[in-house]
């Protein structure tokens, strides 16, 4: 009798702990976007200072560091695209600072195999080359590059690859095109295109320069703003219309950008079309040769919504109510295999990461997606395989939860 | 299991009420579901991987008759054997489960959105090439150059799929590659058939019994599911990747995108949405009896049944309406209402067997590839 008191008793607090904790998940669900935004737009401001240091002296060393802060300041922003598919407001902004691939003689220079989009007007545009831009008669004054003038002509035309702004504008502007196809190395644009008179290679360092000041502020305060939907204490951001929905339909979309990412965009709209396809074109970084890290923060971020976990670039971690705990506590053998699951696409994660930066004969992305490459394409269809995975098992946590991430 | 535990259960009774056994037993055996999954193969999967096999055949027939004879009747005869072949596959394209969902086999038929161009320079690359062309080296080549698209570049292209192009001295290799791409498709085409034949891999047997241990579908649900999905696949296929992103309807202010219109270059894509949207009627009526239709009727769901039927008849109306492929609509600024009409439609469609479905059949849809970007 007492026993069955206790065992009632254990099972009226835990369903008490449950319905207080889908709210707590979701709260901790946005503080984890808030940090992680605020994170990026940090980066990205330090990005933006590294610019200036290059712009301001051009040389090798200002360059190369302008370049590794772009590197670092993917870190925080490849891990919050887990936020994207479920949440409209990231979803509607996103193209505004990670479209990709482009049809990069919109904005400057290439070479003569560059081969754009079919039927895109804007393909030879050269925003950098003309300060009057004759668009089917309609002329647009381009003498002065603003960040107005970029969000004015992203997506010109209508064509998706017309990018004006965000990381692979930028990291188009600081390594050029990556002329090496499935051999070693990434782009190899000189520091002086971006000195200003006699020494200025290839024509237009001032406007370079100038596009690449504006199109560095723009990603600055596109991501502050993201940052700023998550804060809380405001009662007219996403974070609060968030809070306002029934958590299952909150919970919904956390589960509802996890799979997506996994399965639609990193497996197959970034790794399945390149591999199949072998096409360095559809590299996700396909100038800087970081699309290992990009691929790996990315399964970080879906790992990190799960358990609730994230690490800032201070060091300190982020740690709260989790999705992983919820389950656990209704059903802990899907929690345990999603845990597994996420941990070995990690592994293999890890080891893409590995191959891409060992000190001799480094194995970087787009050298895997050879036709003649079998150890990569063997790598790559393991990570697929584990993304798919992984996302069954995200399917069945949701439902032992009882979220429907189509009810988002 | 359930359910035959439940039949199990009403069978014990049986016993007890003996007037009442007919009607509970045609009730529960067979029970509706391995019925359903039955009448779906036979009315469905197997005759259009028939036809598909059919068509390949047909166009392997057709190449090797125009390498033999370089004429324009014998190329308008390769090309009406490829639109053959395109509509045939407009059914394995919206039921994606079973074994076309192994070996990326779909992009071996067709590689789409192209935006790059990749097949024609892809194609053209190969042919500038020393390689020999022959079956191996064209399972070891890229899936862009395998395909249904590579073949309607080669046959349909204004400068590499015309007569002139294979009347050069590089012809015969251009010829060459366009056999081997029809072998190939023909190898897929018939493997695919086997696979779900009785006599061959009989994926059917694994389609239509589910249990505990059947790794592909443990339960009956799950078989169910893979019908449901197809179709809301389907409907999504044609709103978004066919009509939405081509016609530049994503966007506030239409800018048409010509090129990422499906089969641009033969101006098929009217036809292809036709043939989508006829097998999935199919798909969803079945045989009169036992079809998803029937089904969902016999769950209690008979006003949605009917619903949804309404819904298919008033998409291909729409279709059927149009009178020009989609790439001369989106190539032409003045537009045409009847292909708002089709995406309006379409769009209806979808959103009936999005909403509505799943909770009528009590199915999770999961995620599927076309829900990134």
């Amino acid at each position: 009798m007492i026993k069955h008191l206790i065992v009632t008793l254990a099972l009226m607090l835990s369903q008490v702990a449950s319905a207080a904790t889908e709210r707590e998940i979701v709260e901790h669900y946005a503080a984890i976007a808030h940090a992680v935004y605020g994170d990026s737009a940090a980066a990205a401001a330090q990005l933006l200072n590294s610019v200036d240091a290059l712009l301001s002296k051009p040389d090798e060393n200002t360059l190369a560091g302008a370049r590794s802060a772009w590197k670092a300041a993917r870190v925080p922003y490849q891990q919050s695209e887990v936020f994207r598919f479920g949440n409209p407001v990231v979803d509607d902004w996103e193209g505004r600072v990670n479209s990709w691939p482009l049809d990069e003689g919109l904005i400057d220079y290439v070479d003569d195999s560059y081969a754009a989009s079919l039927g895109n007007i804007a393909a030879d545009m050269n925003i950098i080359a003309n300060p009057h831009i004759d668009l089917g008669g309609a002329v647009i004054d381009a003498a002065q590059i603003s960040p107005a003038l970029l969000e004015d002509l992203h997506e010109v035309g209508g064509a998706v690859a017309n990018v004006t702004t965000g990381y692979h504008a930028i990291e188009f502007l600081l390594w050029g095109q990556d002329l090496n196809g499935h051999q070693a190395g990434a782009g190899q644009r000189p520091y002086t295109d971006f000195v200003v008179g006699e020494a200025c290679s290839h024509g237009h360092c001032e406007r370079r320069a100038a596009y690449l000041r504006a199109a560095t502020q723009q990603l600055v305060s596109d991501l502050r703003y993201m940052a700023s939907q998550w804060a809380p204490g405001n009662t007219a951001n996403y974070r609060a219309e968030l809070l306002s929905l029934p958590p299952k339909q909150a919970l919904a979309r956390i589960v509802k950008g996890m799979g997506s990412l996994s399965l639609g965009e990193l497996g197959g709209e970034r790794i399945k079309v390149a591999l199949e396809a072998n096409s360095p074109e559809d590299e996700h970084d396909c100038f800087s040769d970081n699309t290992h890290w990009s691929h790996y923060y990315n399964g970080l971020g879906i790992r990190n919504v799960y358990l609730g976990e994230y690490q800032r670039r201070d060091g300190t971690l982020l740690r709260g109510p989790s999705l992983s705990a919820a389950v656990a506590a209704v059903a802990p053998q899907v929690d345990k295999q999603l845990r597994q699951d996420l941990d070995a696409t990690m592994a293999e994660l890890k080891t893409l990461t590995e191959w891409a930066e060992r000190p001799a004969a480094p194995q970087k992305f787009d050298m895997l997606i050879s036709p003649d490459h079998p150890e990569g394409r063997a790598l790559l269809t393991r990570i697929l395989q584990r993304l798919e995975q992984q996302t069954r098992s995200i399917e069945q946590a949701a439902s032992a939860i009882n979220v429907n991430a189509n009810a988002s | 299991m359930l359910y035959l535990s439940s039949c199990r259960a009403v069978l014990a009774r049986l016993l007890v009420l003996p007037f009442s056994a007919l009607t509970v037993l045609s009730a529960c055996s067979p029970s509706p579901e391995p019925r359903l999954l039955a009448s779906v193969v036979e009315s469905s999967v197997l005759p259009a991987y028939f036809t598909y096999k059919q068509a390949s055949e047909n166009l392997v027939v057709a190449s090797r008759a125009f390498c033999q004879a370089v004429d324009e009747e014998h190329m308008e005869s390769v090309r009406q054997s490829w639109r053959d072949s395109a509509s045939a596959w407009a059914g394995p394209q919206v039921m994606p489960f079973g074994p076309v969902t192994e070996d990326n086999i779909s992009w071996q038929v067709q590689f789409w959105p192209d935006r790059k161009n990749l097949v024609a320079r892809k194609v053209e690359a190969l042919l500038r090439g020393g390689d020999e062309i022959n079956d191996v080296s064209l399972a070891q080549a890229s899936v862009i150059i395998r395909g249904l698209s590579a073949a309607e570049y080669l046959l349909f292209d204004v400068k590499g799929g015309q007569l002139a192009a294979y009347q050069r001295d590089s012809g015969a290799k251009r010829c060459a590659l366009l056999q081997t791409i029809a072998d190939y498709q023909q190898n897929i085409a018939t493997r695919l058939y086997h696979s779900w034949d009785a006599d061959g891999g009989n994926y059917t047997a694994t389609f239509t019994r589910p249990g505990p241990d059947n790794p592909d579908y443990p339960d009956l649900n799950l078989a169910v599911a893979a019908i449901a999905e197809s179709l809301i696949f389907g409907a999504e296929l044609i709103k978004r990747d066919k009509i939405e992103r081509p016609m530049g309807l994503d966007r506030e202010s239409p800018l048409p995108q010509p090129y990422l219109v499906e089969w641009w270059r033969s101006r098929y894509s009217r036809e292809m949405i036709l043939a989508n949207l006829t097998a999935m009627h199919r798909l969803y009526s079945g045989d009169a009896q036992e079809g998803l239709a029937a089904y969902l009727a016999a769950k209690g769901h008979a006003k949605l049944s009917q619903e949804v039927d309404e819904a298919f008849q008033r998409a291909l109306v729409a279709v059927n309406a149009l009178d020009s492929s989609l790439f001369e609509v989106a190539s032409d600024p003045r537009g045409d209402p009847r292909v708002t009409r089709l995406y309006v439609t379409v769009s209806e469609l979808l959103t009936l067997l999005k909403r509505d479905l799943p909770k009528a059949l009590n199915i999770t849809l999961s995620f599927n590839s076309k829900d990134g970007d």
